[in-house]
């Protein structure tokens, strides 16, 4: 069976028209993950069930009942929960965990008949940019597997890249769908914050995090998206249904955010293919607009206060009393000292450390207030541009896919972000699509901004891209 | 940043330094707090009330019908003891 870019539109055909069984579909992958993980090293797990799952969809559509993803090979990053299998947020701390519940995008996959065939590496807790912070190695990249695959949600852009899956769910904080899905060659939605329910993902920064799908296609990505986005009595912050609303029905003007695109380390070869993709924009009829965003710039520094203090909050939970790793102490600090130190790797312990520092008496003020405050005036400054234009264009990522050891410094890590994390900030949705390779055989890329809601503006302009990128 | 700063953050968020560790984060913490610190001198004015950030709350009554999650939950615990999570004496 030729797995080659499969969508999950034309195996549902395949399905109805009796050319293969989901069954043999979900074989095909699992034997082509197990060719291909040893070197790439995208999967943790395959699910034991996956076959089972299989049959169940193949009952569904013999009864005629085709949901919108019934059959559909799907992974999932190891920070989602799936009741009865392992979840670990690729973390020591929580090497024997096993989740209790369903998170509610798996209770909704498994609703469809979606074949959930196992889950993928990530860097710990979603905290990196290339999945080196993983206690289970790196995850290569399939283009080329002396590069990263990127991160977080490395493993699950992997697997889509190598054929191990036709879509995967990875989550987005500040880039963690986008950044590897770029790396990977391939399509990663963050979408509005608050659509689809985070319930059952394991927090990071709670204000920050979306679940969002990892596709070969932009119509792959709008099926999934439609499947996954409604509101969620289970999370808090999911919004209600009948306040999703976007203002704008369709995409004309498209807006650039010139000095955003001019800091240090930004490549010449990712550069000039994005100016050669704005001459492609302006020849499918699209105006293209430059746009000031002063405060923008900012987006990244406000990134490392707020997320690294949700950080050190939500990691707060692995005091290995409830769930996960527990290694005991003669009192009840050093039970947790011990736990942590065993559990936690560095990065880890550096967010916590910097977000205890943020949140502490005499610097609260300086940073975390101000932090906030600079959020809502990025939202504010967002919203007012998308006064002016539709859509807001940018690369994704500064430079292609680098090497695992290649930035040693966390700083030069946390800045291959830049593009991603206004869009986290300002809690609008960003897809990341494939945009050409470079000279060395690298996949680039390209991605859209709208606001808040505006996913149809992005598969939109997305499909059309697509289709007419040189 | 000095290394006795991050020996006593570590010791708020209850983690271990191993010997050396403190002086790389320290070096570490220079370098990010350099960056994140660009904030600190923009100017940015009021912001519109509408853009505030504000809590979400629901009532504090029980969501889950009382004890139907016990067993699995007590499953995962690491020690137990009658139905109850087990843990060192605090006082």
């Amino acid at each position: 069976m030729d797995l080659e870019n499969l969508t999950i539109g034309a195996v549902q055909e395949s399905f109805k028209n009796g050319e293969f069984t989901a069954l043999e579909l979900t074989r095909a992958y699992i034997e082509n993950i197990k060719a291909k993980n040893p070197d790439i090293n995208a999967f943790l797990e395959i699910f034991a069930d996956a076959e089972d799952q299989a049959k169940r969809a193949d009952e569904m559509i013999a009864r005629g009942e085709i949901k919108s993803l019934t059959g559909i090979p799907v992974a999932l990053k190891d920070n989602i929960l799936f009741s009865g299998h392992r979840a670990g947020a690729s973390s020591k701390i929580l090497e024997r965990y096993v989740a209790s519940y369903d998170s509610t995008v798996v209770q909704k996959l498994r609703d469809e008949g979606a074949v959930i065939i196992g889950r993928t590496n990530m860097d710990e807790f979603a905290m990196g940019s290339s999945t080196e912070t993983s206690a289970y190695g790196v995850t290569k990249n399939p283009i080329d597997t002396a590069r990263v695959a990127g991160g977080s949600s490395g493993g699950a852009a992997a697997a889509v890249a190598m054929n191990g899956v036709i879509f995967s769910l990875g989550s987005d904080t500040g880039g963690s769908i986008r950044q590897p899905a770029a790396f990977c060659g391939v399509v990663g939605l963050k979408p509005t914050y608050g659509t689809i329910s985070r319930h059952g993902l394991m927090a990071m920064g709670s204000s920050l995090d979306i679940i969002g799908p990892i596709t070969n296609s932009v119509a792959d990505s709008e099926i999934v998206f439609n499947t996954l986005a409604y509101s969620d009595a289970m999370d808090s912050t999911s919004i209600p249904d009948n306040k999703r609303i976007s203002k704008k029905t369709t995409v004309k003007r498209i807006g650039v955010p010139r000095s955003f695109l001019s800091g240090e380390g930004i490549g010449v070869e990712t550069l000039a293919n994005f100016e050669k993709s704005l001459e492609t924009l302006k020849s499918l009829g699209y105006e293209i607009i430059d746009v000031e965003v002063p405060f923008i710039e900012y987006s990244l520094a406000v990134y490392y206060i707020l997320m690294p203090a949700e950080t050190s909050t939500n990691l707060a939970r692995f005091d290995g009393i409830r769930f996960g790793l527990s290694v005991a102490g003669a009192t009840t600090a050093e039970a947790y000292k011990n736990t942590k130190e065993a559990g936690f790797g560095a990065e880890v312990k550096r967010r916590i450390l910097l977000g205890t520092y943020v949140l502490s008496h005499g610097y609260y003020d300086a940073y975390y207030n101000k932090a906030i405050k600079m959020r809502a005036k990025i939202t504010e400054e967002l919203d007012r541009v998308f006064e002016k234009v539709d859509l807001i264009v940018t690369p994704t990522c500064p430079t292609p896919a680098f090497r695992p050891g290649e930035k040693k410094d966390p700083l030069q890590m946390y800045l291959s972000d830049i593009f991603t994390v206004p869009a986290n900030i300002a809690g609008i949705p960003a897809i990341s699509i494939p945009n050409g390779m470079s000279s060395e055989g690298l996949p680039l890329d390209i991605q859209f901004m709208a606001p808040h809601f505006g996913e149809k503006l992005l598969f939109e302009v997305g499909k059309n891209y697509e289709k007419n990128k040189k | 940043m000095q290394e006795k700063d991050i020996e006593k953050l570590a010791e708020l968020a209850k983690i271990r330094i191993k010997p050396g560790e403190a002086g790389a984060f320290a070096h570490d913490f220079e370098s990010i707090l350099g960056y994140i610190k660009s904030i600190e001198s923009v100017d940015i004015g009021e912001v519109s009330p509408e853009y505030a950030v504000k809590n979400v709350m629901r009532e504090d009554v029980s969501a889950n019908e009382s004890g139907a999650n016990s067993e699995v939950l007590l499953a995962a615990a690491p020690a137990t003891h009658e139905g109850f999570v087990k843990v060192n004496k605090i006082l």
